[in-house]
């Protein structure tokens, strides 16, 4: 089977157990590869009774076929687990280098079950998987530990391991690889740190055989020449990468400001990607068949922020600076290079202090319940400190490490309009939806709670001028492209993201197809990827149903309905398609327009009869109980 | 008169001077933004997103001397 591995490594961490198998063909057929994968799983074995923290759940590392591959952006690796954010689906993926090396051992595949007596670091290899005992990485942070395992194990070793965060269960614990490259959605590195599972390290030098080598090279140089010709990824992207979001934000009057009270941040020239570029910039460094370099790699020489070098993005400034108020660009490098460090999500994180300083704000928290912290917006000195602490779970880190929603119900204001969450999470996008409105709907339908990266492309303010129709159609587009960057093992922000439009984006996702086709051999054609990716995201909605998502979770948090925008060029506007969005989204999906599960019809046209009986006696369960 | 513009991403091939992101130009008295997309040639750019000193603009909206003038794409994604 061209561009597979074709092996499946199966671990039980409380047996000791390792076995070996070979990919399943309907699993291949039905859903490719990577986040394909680790969704069929879960909703094969992790049902609504499932314990995050429990041995029963399982923790998927997946890679797609073009991992391993000369495609171009082919890196990733995606990591599922059922979320101990949501309680739903979960995964999250990161790029780098693990990726590829994990393929290189020739598994496509990693399915991890149970729970380790004792701290433990898995390594594989072409021999096949070895634990190890790893009581002496027990506590270490990930720059440590992943130092000290390519000392052991050599520079060619690749490592995922979590930090103290994730060691200590905090549900907004993240997987990092390669220095800064974080598995951050979905609490994933606290599943992994529940299984007492340190690390896992990848070595391996086994190259990716393809059908069609020239075919695949060919589809290569379109791919790299779409990105040559196109003015963002030759000009600005290789200077800023995902810095340069802050300041168009800013200006548009639409960043998420003072926990989004306000649409644009009076200091936002001094933490902007431009000004980060001019002070704290080390290196721009690229991930493994990659030509862009947007990776900003930053730190502070010197001073009470002082920091390490390591990988930053356009979300820490928005949420450490704009979230907070915070004006001290330093203090933001440092709070970034501490989630880096510690394994944790830097949106979760970074919303979770800005509602903590509104809950301080509005006497929700007294100065006696700060144990000595000033929480007074824009304080540098308390983002800081509460991201360490949070890290160890210490104090009041220890009330946001869970995420927003868990710190709002600990605080009895969980119904508050500034307490902003979608499905019970609090990172999503910092695109203020009073502003793009069409564009930031897409974290209410991701199937992983509130996340905006499930739907990204190139469209932005415009769509909003668009009939809805067209507009929904749309982010239809953009979450199916996303998906299939998924499932592959590409970047979606080489193949949509980094796009000046829409029509540059649409080429790049045809050439993925001809990537695809060219690597594996298959003859099927762009609609049938659509049919796979169409399968998999009403699959995952499934998974949401099954735990007890409906129409509701699927709303706007109230501050954006309730309180219109006070500043900026969009003062006066608020979120009012809340109601009309998802009708047409459920209509264009084949939804329920009452319960938004996925329709009978839809489900059996997508091969999921079986996801269907479950589906509808679940819903018929809940009526009765209504 | 002068105005103060910033352009932003793929705009700022269009932009002035050391600093193409955000630079200042000179115009006729009772010019309107219309001038300033004239000026840069950016006439061909489609939808181009107008804010004018803080508020939402258009072509025809009117400058003044220190206006502040941002162009933006209007097909920007972002995180």
């Amino acid at each position: 089977m061209y561009a597979y591995a074709d092996r499946v490594c199966g671990v039980d961490l409380t047996t000791g157990e390792v076995s070996s198998k070979g990919l399943d063909r309907e699993l291949v057929e039905g859903y490719i590869g990577g986040r394909g994968f680790t969704s069929k799983l879960q909703w094969d074995e992790l049902g609504p009774d499932v314990d995050p923290f429990g041995p029963e759940n399982v923790l998927i590392f997946a890679v797609g076929p073009l991992v391993g591959t000369a495609a171009p952006g082919s890196s990733r690796y995606v990591v599922g687990a059922k979320s101990p954010i949501t309680g739903i689906l979960g995964d999250g993926s990161a790029g780098g280098h693990f990726g590829p090396a994990l393929k290189a051992t020739g598994y496509d595949m990693l399915v991890i079950r149970g729970i380790a007596e004792r701290p433990t670091v898995m390594l594989v290899s072409e021999h096949g998987v070895r634990l190890r005992e790893a009581n002496d990485l027990w506590g270490a942070d990930t720059f440590e530990t992943e130092r000290r395992l390519r000392a052991e194990f050599g520079k060619e070793a690749r490592v995922a391991c979590i930090g103290p965060a994730g060691e200590r269960l905090a549900r907004l614990a993240c997987i990092v690889s390669d220095g800064g490259r974080a598995v951050g959605r979905c609490g994933i590195g606290a599943v992994m740190g529940s299984k007492r599972l340190k690390a896992v390290v990848a070595l391996g030098s086994r190259k990716t055989s393809v059908a069609d080598p020239d075919g695949l090279k060919d589809a290569a140089s379109r791919l790299n020449e779409a990105l040559r010709s196109d003015p963002l990824c030759t000009n600005v992207v290789p200077k800023l990468g995902t810095t340069m979001w802050l300041r168009m934000m800013n200006d548009l009057g639409g960043l998420s400001t003072k926990n989004w009270q306000l649409g644009t941040f009076y200091a936002a020239d001094e933490i902007s990607g431009e000004t980060l570029r001019q002070t704290y910039l080390v290196a721009d460094r690229a991930c493994a068949r990659c030509s862009l370099a947007c990776e900003k790699v930053v730190a502070v020489p010197e001073g009470k922020f002082k920091s390490e070098p390591t990988k930053i993005e356009y979300f820490a400034l928005a949420s450490f600076g704009a979230k907070c108020l915070n004006a001290n660009l330093a203090s933001i490098v440092k709070a970034n290079e501490l989630c880096n460090r510690y394994g944790m999500d830097v949106a979760e994180l970074g919303a979770a202090i800005g509602f903590l300083m509104e809950c301080y704000e509005r006497g929700v928290l007294s100065p006696k319940d700060v144990e000595g912290l000033d929480l007074a917006w824009g304080n540098p000195e308390a983002v800081v400190k509460l991201t360490e602490m949070t890290a160890f779970r210490q104090g009041l880190g220890a009330l946001i490490s869970d995420g927003v929603r868990r710190a709002a119900e600990s605080l009895g204001c969980e119904d508050e309009p500034y307490a902003l969450t979608t499905k019970k999470v609090g990172g999503f996008c910092s695109m203020d939806p009073r502003v793009w409105k069409i564009y930031s709907s897409r974290w209410r339908t991701a199937s992983r709670g509130g996340d905006h990266l499930r739907a990204q492309g190139p469209a932005g303010i415009a769509l909003n001028d668009l009939p809805l129709k067209d507009a929904v159609r749309r982010m239809l587009f953009n979450e199916h492209a996303c998906t299939l960057c998924e499932v592959l093992g590409v970047c979606k922000f080489v193949y949509g993201t980094y796009s000046s439009d829409f029509e540059r984006m649409e080429k790049k996702i045809g050439i993925l197809g001809d990537l695809y086709r060219a690597a594996t051999g298959t003859s099927c054609d762009d609609r049938d990827l659509w049919t796979v990716t169409e399968r998999l995201l009403n699959l995952e909605r499934a998974v949401g149903v099954r735990g007890g998502i409906g129409r509701h979770d699927d709303d706007m948090p109230r501050r954006f309905i309730e309180e219109p925008l006070p500043d900026g060029p969009y003062a006066g506007s608020k979120y009012d398609i809340n109601e009309t969005y998802i009708d047409e989204y459920y209509r264009q999906r084949g939804w329920d327009m009452r319960t938004g599960a996925p329709g009978a019809d839809k489900l059996v046209s997508l091969g999921l009869g079986e996801v269907s009986r479950v589906l509808r006696d679940i819903c018929r369960t809940v009526e009765r109980g209504a | 008169m002068e105005v103060k513009v910033r352009l932003y991403t793929v705009f700022k091939r269009y932009g002035r001077g050391p600093d193409p992101s955000e630079f200042c130009l000179m115009v006729p008295a009772n010019s309107t933004v219309r001038d300033v997309i004239y000026e840069l040639g950016m006439e061909n750019e489609q939808g181009i997103v107008v804010i004018v000193d803080g508020l939402r603009g258009e072509p025809d909206t009117p400058l003044k001397e220190g206006s502040s003038v941002f162009l933006l794409p209007p097909a920007m994604s972002g995180g």
